[in-house]
């Protein structure tokens, strides 16, 4: 058994092509009510920065899978990122996302910013719901509201 | 050309960069900062700062040109603040259905918030804010402590009072803190006739 983290970033903005399996999530928090916006992950782990070649602020999706018993630095036995401007092989990595993705997702994180009026419990509370609604109940939900 | 975390923009730049914005500036510089704004918790909390204290300087501007210069230390005692709360600071825990979830609001989030409401105030400008007591821990009893400057002829007990209600009120509305007390130090007045008489 292998265990996936998303990491949900803003991706690239409302009209640009996005990530084909990463784009329903951040839809569907971004409906939520009182969300205002999704901010790009705050601690992506050095070591796969540092493996893709991206810097932090630019990677709007990290995927790590990790072996089942395997010690924390024998890590990443895939990890995936994309880069905003890498568009030539943005695809590619795409359909990787998609195939680890939808199979086996055991949790999800986000960092939010809310609107104004929005009861801040309530609406993280929402969006867990609105992202069980696609992986399941199995899911662990993080949500960290950074912005208000 | 990349914005790290470790290359964040000083105030000095956010203040440059607000007045760009203010002047239609376009640079490559400019838009390249916008991104970074925008995708910053931490700098947009300053520029939203940022863009009160102008809104507040220019009403005293406006009512009170005389004063003006001589009454800068709330302007001071505010910027010297402004980074401090700015900065995530805590993770402060929201409570979840479930055990595996895991939900936080920053603390910089919480002094924006409350400095928010408190600048919808007239009579009154907050300078130094802070959540005191374990902020982590979700039932540890936490007082607000707040400084502010109060204009001139408003009645501070009345101000105060106020100021208490929205920031009760703010705070159930954006985390589950269990306030215990909202402790407000008067430090000053601002917009004194005295010295606008001189
Ligand atoms: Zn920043």
């Amino acid at each position: 058994m292998t265990s996936t983290h998303l990491v949900i970033g803003p991706g690239s903005g409302e009209d640009a092509e996005d990530s084909a399996e990463l784009s329903p999530l951040r839809q569907a928090i971004l409906a939520t009510e009182g969300v205002a916006r999704i901010y790009p992950p705050a601690n992506v782990p050095s070591k796969i920065v540092r493996a893709v070649g991206v810097a932090a602020s630019s990677v709007r999706a990290v995927i790590e899978d990790f072996l089942p018993s395997a010690e924390e630095d024998a890590v990443a036995h895939r990890s995936v990122a994309v880069a905003e401007n890498d568009e030539g092989s943005s695809e590619i990595r795409d359909e990787k996302i998609l195939d680890s993705a939808s199979s086996e997702v055991t949790s999800i994180s986000v960092r939010i910013g809310t609107t104004a009026q929005a009861n801040v419990p309530q609406t993280v509370r929402a969006v867990a719901q609105a992202l069980r609604k696609i992986h399941g109940e199995h899911v662990a939900v993080t949500v960290d509201v950074v912005h208000i | 050309m990349e914005l790290m975390n470790n290359d964040e923009p000083t105030l000095d730049t956010l203040s440059m960069w607000l007045q760009d914005q203010q002047d239609g500036v376009q640079t490559p510089e400019h838009r390249e900062l916008t991104r970074h704004i925008n995708e910053c918790p931490s700098c947009s909390q300053r520029i939203a700062a940022l863009k009160r204290v102008d809104q507040v300087s220019a009403d005293l501007v406006s009512t009170e040109v005389a004063v003006q210069k001589k009454d800068t230390t709330w302007l001071d005692d505010l910027m010297a603040n402004l980074v401090f709360e700015t900065l995530a600071g805590r993770s402060i825990p929201l409570s979840a259905e479930y055990d595996v979830d895991n939900f936080s609001i920053t603390e910089g989030a919480i002094l924006a918030a409350i400095r928010g409401v408190a600048d919808s105030m007239e009579n009154l400008i907050i300078g130094r804010c802070r959540l005191v007591g374990d902020v982590e821990e979700p039932t540890s009893p936490i007082i607000v402590q707040v400084s502010a400057t109060v204009r001139y002829g408003a009645v501070i007990a009345e101000v105060t009072d106020r100021l208490r209600e929205l920031i009760t009120a703010e705070v159930h509305r954006v985390c589950e803190l269990n306030i215990e007390a909202i402790d407000i130090e008067v430090q000053d007045i601002f917009g004194s006739p005295l010295e606008a008489g001189e």
